[in-house]
């Protein structure tokens, strides 16, 4: 088992099959070898991690990404379809997606990174930018300059 | 006098008043602005999407580019002046070219920097049409072909569709030593002198990564030019008409030139020549694995079939085939098909289906899928008109289609004012190796006829008849 202390300093224990779904973690251990110290996650909170780790525990026995099926990807076209169990895990308030990203990205979990993102890319498509900025809560903060080259722009709509 | 006076300084007196109380309003204004264009960058801060790292939020934005949301860099970069930032520092949101506007086309060049770029490119919809419009679109098409040229080395994707070849021609001639897929669709005015020599070695002959070539009432290059030889798959659409035929000899000659063509899409394809005449030797294509067909005389496709190798053909779809009387007119004859198609011979199960085959749907299916054991071998779906598909295709199988090792045959869907009994019995008299005949969803007369028919004096080895959801 490993013990996970958030920044809130919460501790969690967990099987080592899921906090190693963390490649952060999981080198982490390589590098301490068999140790019952606590693990410290300054940058996670404890409702976040108890998110996370919920994914990580529903995930446990399927395969890591390998560093070629994540060179494989720098060149595949990417899509934004998330499974039917990743949907419902990720249907969370904005506050909380936007840590779940955080937190997938410190503790290096491709696949639930993957997961957010793919949530936001999906909730900005078909979308135009003043409903963008009123989904993500965003003021119109352009330059006149920036406004200008926009103007310009947004002329490249009208041609077909 | 004196009282008109006094209404003329008070006058003044009252424009001045207005001029202070004016730009006491701009100053107000101005410094408002200016305290807001500071305080706006400020408030975002504190959205939660501002949490995500640049990074991240290029990544997300790369996720919409590549699902095939082209706009998403415009999109992105019009929302605030950090998304602007990350937007158009993702080279990747502009390397999707697909605007006929000079402006974009310069401004994607320069933002995608050293991405691959695929571009996509047609006439826009010119409404009414006009000599004089369809003239200022060429001069822009032309424009953009001058911006487009310098960066030949980083195609990807050149798709070409409604315009004129002498507004596109010096693409040809410029090396493109990473495009993978090449479209040319319904270009007009080809230049008769300049073409044969452009479709030779198009490209300056560096194209050697081309994978995919897609022509639709274009001219077919001969099959010396140097965009087949690497071809995976080649996609040829309203071609061999009156003006500009396609000879069988010339059709061949292309096929023999893509020995790594995994995929042939033909679209309303018309071959010049005889039905009778097959290639000898077969072609040698080890990797063709689907054959697509629409809108196709089916002679032309047995011409095809019967003059490649193809042992690794596992699907051909038909759709909208002119059948002829019989199965025969679109396989060609056994000793043949043993040495183009031997998959094709190696069925020990065949499923037949009917789908949507009544005379108030749009369209019929007929498919067959032969199965060696578990693995689906070949799946061939025939689409065309309501009518009496299903009557020709079925009573080929065994007869036109050989199916020397079929033990099990499953029909689903078939109905008994299309085929009565007697033309099934027929049918299993060419199938003598058959032990299990299944139905599903067909007439249930068909059960009824059929046991009292001692159909072991046909198929000696067979051993039962099912039938699951009879109608």
């Amino acid at each position: 088992m490993v013990n996970l202390v958030t920044s809130d300093n919460e501790s969690f224990t967990v099987e080592k099959a899921v906090a190693s779904r963390s490649v952060l973690i999981k080198n982490m251990l390589e590098d301490v070898g068999e140790s019952d110290q606590p693990i410290p996650l300054p940058n996670v909170t404890a409702s976040v991690l108890k998110k996370v780790l919920e994914y990580c525990d529903h995930h446990k026995n399927e395969p890591m990404p390998t560093s070629e099926d994540l060179a494989a990807e720098d060149t595949r076209k990417r899509t934004t379809d998330i499974g039917e169990w990743d949907q419902k895990f990720i249907q969370v308030d904005q506050e909380m997606l936007f840590e779940i990203i955080l937190a997938a990205n410190y503790l290096d979990i491709k696949p639930l990174l993957d997961v957010g993102c793919k949530t936001v890319a999906n909730m900005i498509k078909g979308k135009t930018p003043e409903e963008i900025r009123k989904l993500f809560n965003i003021v119109n903060d352009f330059t006149p300059e920036e406004e200008a080259q926009i103007k310009k722009e947004n002329e490249w709509a009208e041609d077909r | 006098m004196e009282r008109s006076n006094s209404l003329l300084r008070l006058d003044r007196e009252l424009d001045a008043l207005a001029r202070a109380r004016d730009s006491v309003v701009e100053a107000v204004t101005n410094g408002i602005g200016d305290r807001l264009s500071k305080v706006k960058p400020l408030r975002n801060q504190f959205a939660p999407v501002y949490r995500l790292p640049d990074e991240i939020l290029s990544y997300i934005f790369m996720l919409l580019h590549d699902s095939s949301d082209w706009s998403i860099g415009r999109t992105a970069s019009h929302v605030s002046s950090v998304w602007r930032q990350v937007a158009v520092n993702t080279p990747r949101l502009w390397s999707g070219i697909n605007k006929l506007n000079q402006l974009f086309v310069e401004t994607c060049i320069s933002r995608s920097k050293n991405a691959p770029l695929s571009i996509v490119i047609c006439e826009p919809y010119l409404h009414p049409p006009s000599q004089m419009r369809k003239a200022a679109c060429g001069a822009v098409a032309k424009r953009c072909v001058a911006a487009l040229v310098p960066h030949s080395h980083r195609w990807e994707r050149l798709s070409l569709r409604d315009l004129a070849w002498s507004d596109i021609l010096p693409l040809f001639h410029a090396p493109a030593p990473r495009l993978k897929d090449l479209s040319l669709k319904f270009l007009a005015d080809c230049p008769n002198d300049v073409l044969p020599s452009m479709s030779l070695r198009p490209f300056g002959g560096n194209s050697s990564q081309l994978r995919a070539l897609h022509l639709a009432d274009a001219p077919i290059p001969p099959s010396p030019s140097t965009l087949y030889p690497h071809l995976t798959s080649l996609w040829l659409g309203y071609a061999g008409d009156g003006n500009t035929p396609l000879y069988q000899s010339q059709l061949l000659d292309i096929l023999k030139s893509t020995p790594y063509l995994e995929q042939l899409n033909l679209y309303e394809v018309t071959v010049s020549g005889s039905p009778g005449v097959i290639a000898s030797p077969s072609i040698d294509l080890p990797k063709l694995g689907r054959v697509y067909t629409d809108s196709l005389d089916s002679w032309i496709l047995r011409f095809i079939l019967g003059s490649v190798y193809a042992p690794a053909i596992h699907t051909i779809e038909a759709t909208s085939i002119f059948l002829g009387n019989d199965l025969a007119s679109f396989f060609p004859l056994r000793e043949r098909l043993e040495r183009s198609i031997p998959s094709l011979l190696k069925f020990t199960s065949v499923e037949f289906e009917v789908l949507d085959y009544s005379d108030e749907e749009d369209f019929a299916s007929v498919g067959i899928k032969g199965l060696v054991g578990q693995i689906t071998l070949l799946a061939v779906d025939f689409y065309t008109q309501p009518g009496c598909i299903a009557h020709p295709i079925f009573c080929g199988l065994g007869r036109d289609l050989p199916l020397p090792l079929l033990t099990s045959l499953t029909i689903t869907g078939l109905e008994d004012d299309r085929i009565d009994v007697s033309q099934i019995v027929d049918t299993l008299a060419n199938l003598p190796t058959l032990q299990y005949l299944k139905f599903r969803k067909c007439s249930a007369s068909f059960i009824d006829a059929l046991v009292d028919i001692p159909i072991r004096t046909i198929c000696p080895d067979f051993r039962s008849i099912s039938h699951e959801h009879p109608y």
